[in-house]
């Protein structure tokens, strides 16, 4: 078993309902990691600190779930601009020094969160200005065919300089605004939204079902209208704002479409439902929720293969009166 | 009992769903991780003479490009592998979209486009692709999972003889894939000489058998992670290939692997239903009543398998008659080995239930009161009257909420404007199975109770009945239980298939929640510091968590409160058999017709279902739309295209490969007959998830005779064969 | 895919002098159909240049014209207020394209140049002559439901599947071209070429063109359109058959009369000899049956989609009926 454990005082002007929704996304990480054998959340009784909490975890796959899982970040997320003076700690029972060893070094690799590099560090990164740069020289030197790019906008219009270019192979940092946080990735040109938010920014909720445009279950709202994210480039989405799943709800307070999803069971796998509830926002505020006939025709962009399509009508038709009101 | 079971209680992990927290298998991030790409032959039968992988090696990020040559031999595993070779052991190609390479790289991207630089070479040999072609070669197949292909009782071919009146047609569906939402993944974890697999796959347990057969390990070597599961419908319940081929590149590669199917490749990776001719003869008495039964059908098998996955188990069981022949052929096609998809007994059923309205038609009977004049009361498992089947209950419910009494008789008789109404009938049946499972239930230290069982969540439920039953068994309130599921570390439970996993683990389940309050009480009345201390144990009560003495509820104690004074969790596990059986239903059906165009609506759907106690009205519910909409989907358009010449699919997609979108779906009336069933110990719940939608595609297929007088045989019934 | 440059043009001009300077080069807009040709092989291409900065998005309806800019949504011109007045069938053809989602992302310049869902095409594995040039086509022998019967050739078969381009076609657009050699504009009925033996060259764009704007003349005529799309699930489908049409009548006399049909050509496809059939004729059963008769006397159906002969000719008569209030 491993023990992993927190200390934490709250910052003096938090309110009582700020509290109870860091405390309770503390809780929620024991509710669901499946690793989480058991936890306990509560007043710290070793008077340093106002608070605490333990998890117990089994074995280091479990402490590496645990470590990894949505509801940890999340957890993080909502708690940590709300405290202070905190220490984390990590204790074992396994006698082995190994496992130990093996804990520090997880909790290094996982605890600090990664900067977004793709391809991974061990290759060259370009960021945009290094790119810009090498396709000025490449310009100047003209005849450098093989880069696949012989003129480049900043060198022969220099006024169209907002023009952005990397060479094929080549990698480009991408700024977006993800959930209302901004986000940085380094990546590839080719590389789908929807790619860049699961691999790379650790955002899984929006899932892939068929990559090509035909099932909905990757749709997220870019700059608030919802988009199929496997058929847009993450490079093509510089500065955008983008919202996932994983950014509807307020702290534990979930958005009505979501609310209503679960209330009109809307879903069964749930692989497609992140997509759904997405589509369902960007329904309801286009407003084509008139009629039944009109919310299945609007909602027919995202398949549900378990078919809970008539309590999905309901979920969008309940949803809209709420939001709406 | 505190009455949670049969309340239509939400879902327990809704909230996972709806916010992105729920992780599915390829959601795992696992540090050092290499993506891997699978490299598909380009043939359906011949050799694999030489692989350039040159190209691909010197791309950008790739780590390693494997083939036949590279791959450690492994040995083939028994069902649930569902391959009768495993891939890139030798050159031998079976099949187009075969895996032949597997490309390691550090991104996503690389391995992609590494995989369309592996150069192969191959010598093709002739490959037969069509059912048509080759219907004189069909041959009755070995027995597949101790199911024969040939049955007989009495003497079907003297009935038919004698029969006042005979049906003799053909039927047909074609290849059809399942396309869940989620694709299959794997990412192969190999630490020390242990694997861990965070796979897409119905059962865990079973998935592990075939690992570790490959691998020559132990059980206990080998852990398989599932706790969600982004829908299945059979193509994620037998292992396949890329799942043992991503644990050997990780093997060979040192480094943790993910693998992610492409949809194009799950059109050749993980099954299909196969395509399907059947030839029913009926015969029967002027008055209706069925004397025999002669049932043959035909279905796709491959060069080097013979199993027979759509069973004619309705034509065996669902009517009274006393002569029944059936045959199940197989015709050897260069194709992938078909499997399991949702309700395979359809595909004969279809066949079976509109040629019983056939006979309806040709005898002047109403179709409900043909199938009532045939109902059968034995069960065919034990021959003694079935204890608790409510099938006639079900025509009764479903065609009073229809209003079938108003139909007129004959086709084409009513219309609507521009459209020809129809209205149509079947009967709804599927085989349920029973796995042996375990469950084992903790009650921690703060009182509070966590259900373990390796049997998964596929979208029916699981989490949340067996948290019902759990919760409910034990006396405490839905959310003082948490249900874990998905991992091979868990008590062995069923595969999540066959619709078995109610009939499974719903026992074990419930006999672990009523070990675990017994445990509990019994140490409540044996702590002198427990109000309860000294009452006997059958005169303590637990309702929301709180234990209290029968007619005194003065002295009271509670879960939470006992077990901190107990400091020591209660473990308890629980089992139990049941056995396999059937579940029943009707359907209704009416459907709109615009002869001009030949435009097809389904426009109003009833059902009415016998599946024993029902556990959770929404979740059946849930089952019941699906189902539904499958029969939809069955009935007008699923049909995956196969290439006649190069056995290569045309359309493996989701736009030329249509399932219903929501604009497709009807209303649906979908009522319970709710009653015990008392042979079965799931808390007399049958199996049900494979049941509703069987009678669909007939009873559209007998809806569309109605309205415009025209008999189609085959699916899909698109427009063109309605114009 | 395979690895590609990536450039954000900032005018036309621009846009169009980067792919003329760049080997192996394309416009990116909404990328819905570019990034799946890539995905599947059916086109490579070494860099993207991204088109989406640029000023030509607007959509605006004057007495004469309707003018759409090729980097307008599909959305924002289904919903124009002006389109839905004056060009219903555009509106019309455009919300029965698709999903909501792709809706919102495809530029109108893509939709006219997205291509075929041939699924022989798309498969880089199997043999295409418009993909590869001489490898024969297997859709003629093979799996051809969704293919052509109008205007196809030994080497191709496959339909145009924009149901906007039906819809153009139907109302005489012209598409407006910026190139390295200036700018030019094509009547619609010269845009889309039918395959003959070079079926790989899909329409009249010159290497290194970019559509600027489409142009839709303004007349009583469009104001009376509308679109009917056949497919075998409610929605979110690619046309098995689809009829863009207008029809202006005195009394029961058609005055004039435009028809384009979709799903059963090589390219959007339009028979003035049908409108002429028709014209000046009293619109009756008959008349539309004849011209029916008219538009299908040259068609070469295949074993799969011998049906769209009747179809389109049914297809053509329901249409009509409901525009010209027929029952």
């Amino acid at each position: 078993m491993i023990y992993h454990g927190s200390r934490f005082t709250f910052k003096p002007d938090i309110t009582p309902r700020k509290r109870t929704e860091a405390l309770e996304s503390l809780r929620e990480q024991g509710r669901v990691i499946p690793s989480v054998r058991f936890f306990a959340v509560g007043r710290d009784g070793s008077g340093e600190h106002e608070w605490g909490a333990i998890f117990v975890i089994d074995g280091l796959d479990g402490y590496r779930e645990y470590l990894t899982h949505p509801a940890r970040r999340r957890a993080d997320q909502i708690a940590l601009p709300l405290v202070e003076d905190v220490v984390s700690f990590a204790l074992t029972d396994d006698p082995d020094p190994e496992t130990a060893a093996k804990i520090a070094e997880l909790r290094q690799r996982l605890l600090e969160p990664p900067v977004e590099h793709d391809p991974p560090p061990e290759r060259p990164v370009h960021t945009r200005r290094t790119v810009l740069k090498a396709i000025a020289v490449t310009a100047a030197g003209t005849a450098a065919a093989g880069t696949g790019i012989a003129a480049a906008p900043a060198a022969a219009a220099p006024h169209t300089a907002a023009a952005q270019a990397v060479a094929a192979g080549a990698s480009v940092e991408v700024t977006m605004t993800v959930n209302e946080q901004l986000r940085k990735v380094v990546l590839e040109p080719r590389v789908t939204l929807l790619d860049a938010l699961r691999e790379r920014l650790s955002l899984t909720g929006t899932k892939k079902g068929c990559d090509r445009g035909e099932c909905g279950a990757c749709t997220v709202l870019v700059d608030g209208e919802r988009v199929k994210s496997c058929l847009t480039l993450a490079v093509m989405r510089q500065g955008a704002e983008v919202t996932t799943v994983e950014g509807l709800a307020r702290g534990e307070e979930l958005h009505p479409v979501q609310e209503a999803f679960i209330r009109h069971d809307a879903f069964q796998c749930g692989a497609c439902t992140p997509g759904q509830i997405i589509s369902a926002v960007a329904c309801i505020n286009e407003g084509h929720t008139s009629s039944e006939a009109e919310i299945r025709e609007w909602m027919s962009g995202n398949l549900c293969r378990c078919a809970a399509y008539r309590n999905i009508v309901a979920a969008v038709a309940d949803a809209a009166k709420e939001v709406q009101r | 009992m505190s009455g949670l079971v049969g309340q239509g209680v939400a879902r327990v992990d809704g909230r996972a769903k709806v916010t992105g927290a729920a992780r599915y298998a390829a959601d795992n991030e696992v540090t050092g991780v290499l993506h891997g790409f699978l490299v598909m032959s380009t043939i359906a039968r011949g050799e694999v003479v030489e692989i350039d992988t040159r190209a691909a090696l010197a791309h950008p990020g790739v780590v390693a490009v494997y083939t036949h040559t590279d791959m450690p031999k492994l040995t083939l595993p028994n069902f649930p592998y569902n391959r009768p070779f495993i891939p890139m052991q030798d050159t031998r190609v079976h099949h187009n979209g075969q895996p032949v390479a597997y490309v390691l790289a550090q991104t996503l991207e690389q391995a992609q486009e590494a995989a369309n630089l592996v150069k192969i070479r191959y010598r093709a040999e002739d490959a037969v692709t069509r059912l048509a072609d080759a219907l004189d070669e069909a041959f009755l197949p070995i027995k597949f999972r101790n199911r024969p292909n040939e049955t007989a009782r009495g003497d079907a071919a003297a009935a038919l003889e004698q029969a006042e009146v005979r049906i003799d047609q053909t039927y047909g569906s074609p290849m059809q894939h399942h396309n869940p939402i989620e694709p299959h993944t794997t990412t192969a974890v190999w630490e020390g000489g242990t694997l861990i697999l965070y796979e897409s796959t119905q059962g865990v347990i079973l998935a592990r058998k075939a690992v570790s057969d490959a691998f020559r390990m132990r059980p206990d070597q080998v852990r398989i992670i599932s706790p969600y599961l982004g829908g299945g419908f059979g193509a994620k319940g037998p292992t396949y290939p890329h799942t043992l081929l991503t644990a050997a590149a990780a093997q060979l590669a040192g480094r943790p692997v993910k693998l992610v199917l492409s949809r194009a490749q799950m059109y050749t990776s993980n099954g299909h239903r196969a395509e399907y001719r059947h030839h029913i003869r009926l015969g029967a008495t002027r008055q209706g009543v069925l004397t025999a039964i002669a049932d043959t059908s035909t279905a796709q098998v491959t060069r080097i398998d013979e199993n027979v996955y759509n069973g004619s188990d309705s034509t065996l069981h669902l009517y009274a008659c006393p002569n029944v022949h059936v045959r199940q052929l197989g015709v050897r096609l260069d194709l992938p080995t078909s499997s399991y998809m949702r309700s395979p007994e359809t595909t004969a059923h279809l066949g079976l239930e509109t040629a019983m309205d056939e006979l309806s038609y040709e005898l002047g009977i109403d179709p409900v009161e043909l199938r009532v004049r045939n109902h059968n009361g034995v069960n065919p498992r034990t021959g003694d009257p079935y204890a608790g089947k409510y099938l006639l209950e079900c025509y009764r419910a479903a065609a009073e909420a229809f209003g079938w009494a108003r139909r007129k008789p004959g086709p084409g008789t009513t219309r609507d404007g521009d459209e020809y109404v129809g209205w149509g009938m079947a009967t709804e049946t599927h085989t349920y199975g029973w796995i042996e499972s375990e469950v084992g239930l903790t009650i921690g230290l703060d009182g509070r109770a966590t259900l373990r069982a390796a049997t998964q969540e596929i979208g029916t439920g699981t989490y949340t009945v067996l948290t019902q039953v759990a919760a409910d068994g034990l006396g405490m309130p839905l959310d003082h239980v948490t249900t874990l599921l998905g991992d091979t570390t868990y008590p062995p439970a069923s595969l999540s298939a066959g619709s078995s996993t109610m009939p499974s683990v719903v026992g074990p389940a419930s006999q672990a929640a009523r070990s675990a309050r017994d445990a509990v009480i019994a140490l409540a009345v044996a702590d002198p510091r427990s109000p309860l201390y000294g009452v006997p144990a059958e005169d303590v009560v637990i309702e929301a968590g709180r234990l209290f003495a029968r007619g005194d509820r003065g002295r009271r104690d509670s879960y939470r409160d006992l077990m901190a004074r107990h400091g020591r969790l209660v473990e308890v596990r629980g089992s139990g058999a049941n056995t396999p059986g059937h579940s029943f239903g009707a359907v209704f059906v009416e459907v709109r017709i615009q002869p001009r165009l030949g435009r097809l609506r389904v426009s109003r759907v009833v059902t009415a279902h016998d599946l024993g106690r029902v556990l959770n009205h929404r979740t059946a519910r849930g089952q019941v739309i699906g189902g539904v909409t499958w029969g939809i989907g069955f009935a007008v358009m699923e049909h995956t295209m196969v290439d006649p010449n190069t056995a290569r699919v045309v359309n493996p997609n989701l736009s030329t490969y249509l399932v219903p979108v929501c604009a497709d779906t009807p209303s649906v009336e979908a009522l319970f007959v709710d009653r015990p069933d008392p042979d079965s110990t799931a808390l007399n719940a049958r199996g049900f998830g494979e049941t509703p939608g069987t009678g669909v595609p007939a009873a559209i297929g007998n809806a569309i005779y109605h309205a415009i007088g025209r008999r189609l045989r085959e699916v899909p019934f698109t427009q063109d064969k309605l114009l | 895919m395979r690895a590609f440059g990536y450039t954000v043009a900032g005018s036309p001009v621009e846009a169009v002098r980067i792919a003329a300077r760049t080997a192996n080069s394309t416009f990116v807009a909404g990328g819905t159909d570019l990034l799946n040709l890539m995905r599947d092989g059916a086109e490579t291409h070494d860099h993207l240049i991204d088109v989406n900065q640029l000023d030509i998005g607007e959509v605006a309806v004057d007495r004469r014209r309707l003018r759409v800019g090729a980097l307008a949504r599909m959305r924002h011109v289904a919903e124009h207020p002006g389109v839905r007045r004056e060009f219903p069938v555009l509106s019309e053809a455009l919300l029965a394209s698709a999903s909501p989602q792709v809706r919102n992302m495809a530029s109108i310049g893509g939709n006219l140049l997205q291509r075929t869902r041939c699924g022989y095409f798309r498969d880089s594995a199997s043999p295409c002559n418009k993909r590869v040039p001489g490898s024969g086509c297997p859709a003629i022998t093979g799996h051809n439901r969704g293919h052509a019967i109008l205007g196809g050739s030994d080497h191709c078969i496959a339909t145009q599947p924009s149901d906007l381009a039906v819809a153009l076609t139907a109302l005489d657009a012209t598409v407006h071209l910026i190139g390295p050699g200036g700018a030019r504009a094509v009547p619609i009925a010269d845009f889309y070429l039918l395959p003959g033996s070079t079926p790989d060259r899909e329409t009249a764009m010159r290497p290194d063109e970019l559509i600027t704007w489409v142009d839709v003349p303004r007349t009583a005529l469009a104001g009376q359109s509308r679109y009917l799309k056949l497919r075998d699930r409610a929605t979110f489908e690619f046309a098995v058959v689809s009829v863009a049409a207008a029809l202006r009548t005195r009394g029961r006399v058609v005055q004039d009369v435009r028809l384009a049909f979709g799903g059963v050509g090589t390219r959007p496809w339009r028979d003035t000899r049908v409108e002429a059939a028709l014209r000046g004729l009293p619109l009756t059963g008959q008349a539309i049956a004849e011209a029916g008769r008219l538009l299908v006397r040259d068609a070469e159906p295949y074993e799969e989609n011998r049906f769209k002969v009747e179809l389109v000719q049914r297809a053509l008569v329901s249409i009509l009926s409901d525009l010209g209030g027929l029952r």
